[in-house]
């Protein structure tokens, strides 16, 4: 299908209102990418299309929602181009670590701080450390960084981690490498409110087939379960963990700890702990 | 950082030195119409916003596919906005009936957004003399151009499914949005030439 000059002018507002069908509206578009003519009458019903938006009846966005999205921005400003993947990924890696702790951290920590005192319902709860959360959101944002520079998928787990940096009782424990592991290392960062925690790993050993590695949380009279992950070449993992307040009474809190267990779902832990968060 | 001054374009370049603060200004002049936008469409407040965070984060990501040479960046936003929305719509497989569709400028009374935490009352005001501009040329469209423009622009069909749904020729829905844009082409461009004059 051709389009010439006064077949653009006849179409050019449904084209523009998103009228058109497949085959008419690519002929436009062929048309008006090489005719400069054209080109103008289609951004004036662009514009003209575009007005009718600003029509509507108007409506107030959520506090919340910019939270969200300044958040989102935030993390993603550090995420690494696809195209910085291969060349000098641990450089990248650094130079974004230390972004995230400079620069990032200032951004973040000013932009906390106001919104701090404007989500939290005004007036109460001011108490939190608005300083040290930006710390914590910081760290966490370089292991993002650093796990997605070793090609470890972020997919919509990063909607989780938002929630959980939002929370004002994030905590963030680091993980060491027990004996069967010794330079493995790890962040578990979780909100106890929220019943959310993500964890990532670093140089855990390649899992023997038919093996997983399982992360608990323990306390006095139980572990459990957090959920099963795998790791890549550099022994990089993540897991996002979900509706950690069971509510049973499994006794005092001690810590969270990762084994490898067989890949078949378990609901008790059998192999021997790699990873640990310093039990108490 | 203040950017209160700041022009719209002005805050794009900032956005590609990845300026969060800009961005916030941005987002605190534009989320308010881009939801309303998303939820004419799409109907749903918590899609509505899952819409408008991917419009802004869009925007945060690629700020350099808004080319000012091509327009307005309220303009390049909004349409943004509006082909998100319809392809969330699609993708859920909502389709709104024609009956069902949310009632439409002129046909309600405005809900005035909370004023009082935005910092920008001037460029409100800009938009608000803009709004309330369009509002009066949509209200002058005979009905059934009224009808047609926005089952295309808020419902995301084409004139042959307007065509189908309203049961008249095809011709018949062309030439009613093409008069009807025409209409308010003619509306709006005599608004521009008394804010020339005055
Ligand atoms: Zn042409």
């Amino acid at each position: 299908m051709q389009m010439d000059c006064d077949g653009v002018a006849e179409n050019i507002d449904a084209w523009a209102l998103g009228a058109l069908d497949v085959e008419e509206a690519a002929a436009l578009d062929t048309h008006v990418a090489g005719c400069a003519a054209c080109r103008l009458l289609a951004d004036a019903a662009s514009e003209r299309a575009a007005s009718i938006a600003m029509a509507v009846p108007l409506v107030s966005a959520s506090h919340q929602l910019k939270a969200r999205v300044m958040a989102a921005a935030s993390v993603m400003s550090d995420l690494p181009a696809r195209r910085a993947a291969n060349a000098s990924r641990w450089w990248f890696a650094g130079a974004a670590a230390a972004v995230a702790f400079g620069i990032g951290a200032l951004t973040w920590g000013g932009y906390l701080q106001t919104q701090v005192s404007d989500l939290r319902d005004r007036e109460a709860r001011v108490r939190t450390d608005a300083t040290a959360q930006s710390n914590q959101f910081a760290t966490m944002r370089t292991e993002l960084v650093q796990a997605s520079a070793k090609n470890v998928s972020l997919g919509s787990d990063q909607d989780a981690v938002l929630d959980i940096v939002s929370r004002p009782d994030l905590q963030r424990l680091p993980m060491s490498g027990t004996n069967a592991a010794p330079a493995a290392s790890g962040r578990y960062i979780w909100s106890r409110t929220g019943g959310l925690g993500a964890l990532v790993t670093s140089n855990l050993p390649a899992l023997p087939e038919g093996k997983t590695y399982c992360m608990w949380i323990v306390y006095e009279n139980a572990w459990t379960r957090g959920g099963a992950f795998d790791v890549d070449q550099t022994g990089a993992g993540r897991l996002i963990v979900r509706d950690l307040a069971s509510g049973q009474d499994h006794g005092a809190f001690r810590g969270f700890a990762v084994t490898i267990e067989p890949s078949t779902a378990t609901t008790q832990h059998t192999g021997a702990t790699v990873l640990e968060s310093g039990l108490q | 950082m203040d950017y209160t001054g700041f022009r719209d374009d002005e805050l794009m370049d900032r956005l590609a030195g990845k300026d969060l603060g800009a961005f916030g200004a941005l987002y605190d002049r534009y989320s308010d119409l881009v939801y309303s936008v998303a939820l004419r469409v799409v109907a749903d407040t918590h899609v509505a916003e899952d819409v408008t965070q991917d419009v802004f984060l869009r925007v945060w990501r690629r700020p350099e596919q808004f080319d000012l040479k091509r327009g307005k960046f309220v303009t390049w936003l909004l349409s943004v906005t509006r082909n998100r929305s319809i392809d969330v719509r699609r993708s859920t497989g909502r389709r709104l009936r024609r009956e069902a569709l949310p009632p439409v400028a002129g046909e309600e009374e405005d809900v005035i957004p909370s004023t009082d935490e935005r910092d920008d009352p001037a460029l409100a005001t800009v938009l608000a003399d803009e709004r309330r501009a369009v509002r009066k040329a949509l209200e002058v469209l005979p009905q059934e151009q009224k009808l047609a423009i926005q089952l295309a622009y808020f419902g995301g069909l084409t004139q042959q499914e307007i065509a189908n749904q309203l049961g008249q020729p095809l011709g018949t829905v062309k030439t009613r949005i093409r008069l009807g844009m025409q209409k308010m082409r003619v509306a709006l461009e005599e608004r521009r030439g008394r804010d020339r004059n005055s």
